[in-house]
C-alpha cells in the first residue's frame, strides 16, 4: 500500500519543497551518522575500560613483582587513582581519551598515545596496502568471473578464490617469505623502513605481508561481485539499455556495475576488521613492529592501558571505515535507503 | 490461418516472414512460424497467454533473444534490412533510433540507482551526440511530450519514487526520444491500474499518428489490443492460431481460444455484446462516457434482509506513519455485508483497499471507527484475543498470487488442511475426509493432493488456497486480486467457480480488483474507493451502467473492452483533466 508521492498531484508549491527536503535529507543523513557512531563509541570504550578492570590486574605487581607488600601495592594503585569508584575512574580515562591521551603504560611509564602513533602507521600502512591489494584483485577478478560467467574462466577464478580464501594469512606469509625473501632473495624478508625514506623501499618491505592479508579480501570481495554482477545483468533494466541501442561498454561501467557492487562493498565493511586482526599475526612473521606486536606483547605483560589504548583506536578505526562505506553504498545505490 | 508466405511490400517496416525460434539448451523449439507485415503507421496485435510465444517473438525483432535462444527459421526484416545476421555493432546503431520498445513492469526496466531524467538524457547524449544541457532540455521536452506533468520534477525523481503509470510514460518517452520508425509495446499497460492503461494506450495512439510510429502491440488482454489495432495475431503455444483484421477477429473467430477470449469479455467484461452493435446509451449522461450495459446475474437464492450484517464497518480510518511522514490510507470509509452477499472494491493501486482488508482481518493500525465481524467489534482486540479470533477462522483471506501464498513445501492436502489443525478438535480422519470433500468442491482432482504448489499450474494453485480458506466454514472471505495474476481462461474459470461456491456455499465475500471486468462479474453491490475514500457505492449494475463520481466515470470508461472507439478517448481525457490524473 506504499503509492509514491505523486508528482501529477503535487500542487507547484511541493516542487519547491523538493530542494528543501534534499538539504534536509543531508541533514538528517549527517544526524544519523552521529547517531550510529557515538553510541558505539561509547560503548566499545565501555566496554575496553571494563575488560581492563575486570582483569584485576594492577600495575603495583607489574612494578613491584609478586612479593609486595599490601601497603606497596596500595600506595601504587593509590598513585594510578585506581582506588577511586569504577565509573569515576573510566570517566576520567574517557576524558583523556577524547583529548588523545590514551594514559602511560605500566609497564615503561611511557605515553601509550606516543607509542601507538608511531606503530599505527606500520599496521595502517600493512592494512592499506592489502586492502587496496584486496580490492583491485577482488574487482578484477569478480569482474572477470562474472563477464565469463558459467565458462571455463569463470570455474577457474571461483576454484581459485575458494583455495586462497581457505588459506590462514600466516601459513601465506611464511610461504611467500620463504619464495621471495629466502629462495628467490629478490624483496626482504622482515622489517619496516618508514615511507619517507621512499615509495620503493617503504613498498619493498610491505608488499609481502599485504598480499598475505589481501588473499582472503580479495576472494570474498571477488566472491561478491560476481554474483552481484551476474544477478545485476540479469535486471529488466539491462535489456532495457540494450533495447535503447547503448553498446556494451557503457551498459558494463553505468548500469551494472552501479547496481551490482552493494554486496562486495558491504563485504569490504566486514573485511576491515580482519585485516586488523590478522595483521598481528603477519607483524609477527615479517618482524613489523606495528602496534599489533605492540599489543600482544602489552596483553601478556598485563599493561592495561596499553591494551586498553589500542582497542579504543582499533573500534575507532573500525567504526569510521564502516560508516564510509555505508555513505559510498548510499550514494551508488541511493533506492537502498540505508540510512547510513 | 497463417499465411506462410507475405508477398513483398514497399510500404512495410516490420516483416517477419515463417520466423522459427529455437531453444539450443533443451532442443524445443519455442515459436512454430510467426508471419507478419506492419506497415508504416500502422499497428499490429498479438495476442497470447504468457508461455504463448508473443514476447519470445518481439525479442526476436529486438534481437535481444535470451542465451541459447535464436531464430532458427524463416526471416526478420526491418526497414528492408534483414536483421538476421547484423553484427552487435549494427544492431547497436540500429537499436533506438529505427526499432525500439516498452515492455511490462516498466520500474524494473529503468536504472534504480539513476534519476530517471539521466536516463532519457543519456541516451540523447551518447546516439544523437546532444551536450549535456541540450540533451537535458531535450529529455525535458520528451517528459512533457508523454503529458508528464511537471517534467522538471519528474527528471530529478528515481525509478522508486515514481508510480507505475509515470514510469511506462517515462520509458516511453526515452523509447520515442530518437524518433524511431517502430515500437514495440510487450505488455505495456499490463498490471497498471485500468485508467492508468487506458492513458497509456491512448497516449500510444496520439504519439502513432503525432510522429508516424508503427506499433507492434502485445497483451494477454483481446480488449487492450483489439482498442487499437487494424490486424491481429493470437498465439498459444507458440503457434499463431488466428490471424487477421480485427474485425474478423471480433466478430467471426474461428479457432476455439480465440472464442474463449472474446467470451471472456462477452461474459465478464463489461460489453453485453461485443459482437453486435453497442447498445443505446442509457439516459441522462450527454457529458458522460458511453457506457457499457451490464446485464446483471439473477441471483437464485434471495437472502433474508433482516439477517445479522457479517461484517459492518463503520466510519473507518486508518494511517500509517507520524507527524509529517503520515500518511492517511483509508478516511471514513462505512460498509455492510450480509449473509451470502457479495460486495465488491474497486480503485487504483494505493487508494486503499488491501488496507481495507487488513483492517477487516484486524491487521490495520485503526485509528477512527470500528469493525464488527458476525456482531463482534474487533477494532481493538488484544494480541491474544486476535490469535484466537484468527483461529475460530471467521473470516478468511484469499491473495492475489497463490505460489506466494502457499507454503512450498507443503502438500496440497498439508496446506487445505492446516486452518482445521490450527483450529484444533478433530482427529486425522475427520480432517483427512473434510479435505477430500472441499477439494472436490473448487472442482480439484483428488489426485493433486499429494502435490507441492510449485508443481500445479496457476489456476490449480488458487483453487487450492480457496479450497483452504474455505474449510474453516468462514463467515466472510476476503479475495484480494484472486484473478489478477492467472491468464484469460483461468481467471474465467475461478470467477465461475466463486459465483458456484456463492451459492452453494452461501459464503459472504469482499471481492477486490483493480479490474472492473471481474468485480462487474460477480458483485451484487460495488464500492468505489478512490485516494483513500469510498466515492460511491450501491448495485454494481447501477455503478456500471450511471456511475456518478467523476473517478468512476473514467473508470468505466476505461475499462478495455472490445468495442470502444475514439470518442471514448476525448471523453477521458476531459475526466482526467477534471481529476488531475494523466
Amino acid at each position: 500500500m506504499s503509492a509514491p508521492p505523486s508528482a501529477l498531484t503535487a500542487p507547484p508549491a511541493a516542487r519547491r519543497g523538493v530542494v528543501a527536503h534534499r538539504i534536509g535529507r543531508a541533514v538528517a543523513s549527517t544526524a544519523r551518522l552521529l547517531a550510529i557512531f557515538v553510541p558505539v563509541f561509547l560503548l566499545g570504550t565501555f566496554l575496553t575500560y571494563l575488560l581492563g578492570h575486570l582483569s584485576g590486574r594492577s600495575p603495583a605487581y607489574l612494578q613491584l613483582g609478586d612479593a609486595a607488600s599490601p601497603q606497596a601495592v596500595a600506595a601504587i594503585e593509590h598513585k594510578w587513582g585506581l582506588d577511586r569508584p569504577f565509573l569515576v575512574q573510566y570517566g576520567d580515562w574517557l576524558g583523556s581519551v577524547l583529548h588523545g591521551d590514551l594514559g602511560t603504560s605500566w609497564y615503561n611509564g611511557l605515553s601509550v598515545a606516543h607509542a601507538l602513533g608511531q606503530r599505527a602507521a606500520i599496521t595502517l600502512s600493512a592494512a592499506g596496502v592489502a586492502l587496496v591489494l584486496g580490492i583491485v584483485f577482488g574487482f578484477l577478478l569478480g569482474a572477470l568471473a562474472a563477464h565469463f560467467h558459467t565458462r571455463w574462466p569463470d570455474r577457474a577464478i571461483t576454484t581459485f578464490t575458494t583455495v586462497i580464501s581457505v588459506l590462514p594469512p600466516f601459513i601465506v606469509g611464511i610461504g611467500l617469505a620463504a619464495v621471495f625473501a629466502v629462495g628467490l632473495q629478490i624483496l626482504p624478508a622482515a622489517g619496516y623502513v618508514p615511507i619517507q625514506a621512499g615509495l620503493g623501499p617503504w613498498l619493498s618491505h610491505l608488499i609481502l605481508p599485504a598480499i598475505a592479508l589481501s588473499f582472503d579480501t580479495a576472494a570474498d570481495v571477488a566472491r561478491q561481485l560476481r554474483n552481484g554482477l551476474v544477478s545485476a545483468y540479469r535486471g529488466n533494466y539491462v535489456t532495457g539499455a540494450i533495447v535503447r541501442g547503448l553498446g556494451p561498454r557503457r551498459i558494463f561501467f553505468v548500469h551494472v556495475l552501479r547496481n551490482g557492487i552493494a554486496p562486495a562493498l558491504a563485504v569490504l565493511g566486514l573485511k576491515f576488521p580482519n585485516l586488523l586482526g590478522g595483521a598481528v599475526i603477519i607483524e609477527a612473521i615479517f618482524g613489523l613492529s606495528g602496534y599489533g606486536v605492540y599489543a600482544s606483547q602489552a596483553a601478556v605483560r598485563g599493561d592495561v592501558p596499553a591494551v586498553q589504548g589500542v582497542l579504543v583506536v582499533s573500534v575507532v578505526l573500525v567504526v569510521v571505515f564502516n560508516l564510509l562505506v555505508n555513505i559510498v553504498l548510499n550514494r551508488v545505490t541511493p533506492d537502498a535507503d540505508r540510512g547510513v | 490461418m497463417p499465411s506462410a508466405q507475405i508477398p513483398a511490400d514497399r510500404d512495410a517496416v516490420l516483416t517477419l516472414t515463417d520466423v522459427r525460434i529455437h531453444n539450443d539448451a533443451a532442443d524445443e523449439e519455442l515459436v512454430h512460424g510467426v508471419s507478419l507485415r506492419l506497415r508504416r503507421g500502422g499497428v499490429v496485435g498479438i495476442v497470447g497467454e504468457s508461455g504463448s510465444g508473443k514476447s519470445l517473438t518481439c525479442k526476436a525483432v529486438l534481437g535481444v533473444l535470451p542465451e541459447h535462444v535464436e531464430v532458427s527459421g524463416g526471416s526478420i526484416e526491418l526497414l528492408g534490412r534483414d536483421v538476421g545476421g547484423l553484427s552487435r555493432q549494427e544492431w547497436t546503431a540500429l537499436r533506438g533510433t529505427s526499432i525500439s520498445a516498452v515492455f511490462q513492469d516498466p520500474a524494473s526496466y529503468l536504472n534504480p540507482s539513476i534519476r530517471v531524467g539521466k536516463q532519457v538524457q543519456e541516451v540523447l547524449r551518447i546516439k544523437q551526440g546532444l551536450s549535456r544541457a541540450a540533451a537535458k532540455q531535450r529529455a525535458i521536452e520528451l517528459l512533457e511530450a508523454v503529458h508528464l506533468r511537471d517534467p522538471e520534477y519528474v527528471y530529478e525523481q528515481y525509478v522508486h519514487e515514481l508510480s507505475g503509470g509515470m514510469l511506462q510514460r517515462v520509458l516511453i518517452a526515452i523509447a520515442i526520444s530518437l524518433e524511431p520508425e517502430v515500437l514495440i509495446a510487450d505488455e505495456a499497460t499490463t498490471a497498471l491500474d485500468t485508467t492508468v492503461q487506458a492513458g497509456i494506450l491512448d497516449l500510444l495512439v496520439e504519439l502513432k499518428d503525432r510522429i508516424g510510429l508503427s506499433l507492434v502491440v502485445v497483451s494477454h488482454d483481446l480488449a487492450v489490443v483489439a482498442q487499437l489495432c487494424d490486424e491481429v495475431l493470437v498465439m498459444r503455444e507458440g503457434h499463431v492460431v488466428e490471424q487477421g483484421p480485427t474485425s474478423a477477429i471480433l466478430h467471426t473467430p474461428q479457432h476455439e481460444y480465440t472464442r474463449l477470449l472474446v467470451a471472456e469479455h462477452e461474459q465478464y467484461g463489461l460489453n453485453a455484446s461485443a459482437t453486435g452493435p453497442r447498445p443505446p446509451v442509457p439516459t441522462a449522461a450527454s457529458t458522460a462516457v458511453p457506457v457499457p450495459v451490464l446485464v446483471p446475474e439473477p441471483r437464485s437464492s434471495t437472502m433474508p434482509a433482516s439477517t445479522e450484517p457479517v461484517l459492518q464497518v463503520d466510519g473507518l480510518g486508518v494511517h500509517f506513519g507520524r507527524g509529517r511522514g503520515r500518511k492517511q490510507a483509508l478516511e471514513g470509509a462505512s460498509l455492510v455485508i450480509r449473509p451470502g452477499e457479495t460486495v465488491g472494491v474497486i480503485g487504483e493501486s494505493g487508494a486503499g483497499k488491501s488496507t481495507l482488508a487488513r483492517a477487516v482481518l484486524g491487521l490495520a493500525p485503526v485509528s477512527a471507527g470500528s469493525v464488527q465481524v458476525a456482531g463482534r467489534d474487533i477494532t481493538h482486540l488484544s494480541g491474544r484475543e486476535r490469535r484466537a479470533f484468527g483461529r475460530d477462522g471467521v473470516v478468511q483471506y484469499v491473495f492475489q498470487d497463490p505460489l506466494r501464498s502457499l507454503d512450498p513445501e507443503h502438500t496440497v492436502a498439508v496446506s487445505v488442511a492446516e486452518p482445521l489443525r490450527i483450529r484444533g478438535g478433530l482427529d486425522r480422519a475427520a480432517i483427512d475426509e473434510a479435505v477430500r470433500r472441499q477439494v472436490r468442491a473448487v472442482r480439484l482432482d483428488e489426485s493433486l493432493l499429494d502435490r507441492f504448489p510449485g508443481e500445479l499450474s496457476g489456476g490449480q494453485r488458487q483453487r487450492v488456497a480457496i479450497a483452504r480458506a474455505l474449510i474453516s466454514s468462514p463467515r466472510l472471505l476476503i479475495l484480494d486480486e484472486p484473478v489478477s495474476a492467472l491468464d484469460s481462461a483461468n481467471r474465467v474459470a475461478i470467477l465461475e467457480l466463486l459465483r458456484e461456491l456463492r451459492s452453494t456455499v452461501g459464503v459472504a465475500m469482499l471481492f477486490i480488483s483493480h479490474d472492473l471486468g471481474s468485480v462487474a462479474g460477480i458483485s451484487d453491490r460495488t464500492i468505489v474507493l478512490y485516494r483513500s475514500r469510498i466515492v460511491e457505492a450501491g448495485d454494481t449494475a447501477h455503478i456500471v451502467n450511471a456511475p456518478e463520481h467523476p473517478y468512476t466515470r473514467l473508470l468505466v470508461g476505461s475499462a478495455p473492452t472490445l468495442t470502444s472507439g475514439p470518442t471514448d478517448r476525448v471523453q477521458r481525457e476531459r475526466l482526467r483533466a477534471g481529476l488531475f490524473v494523466s
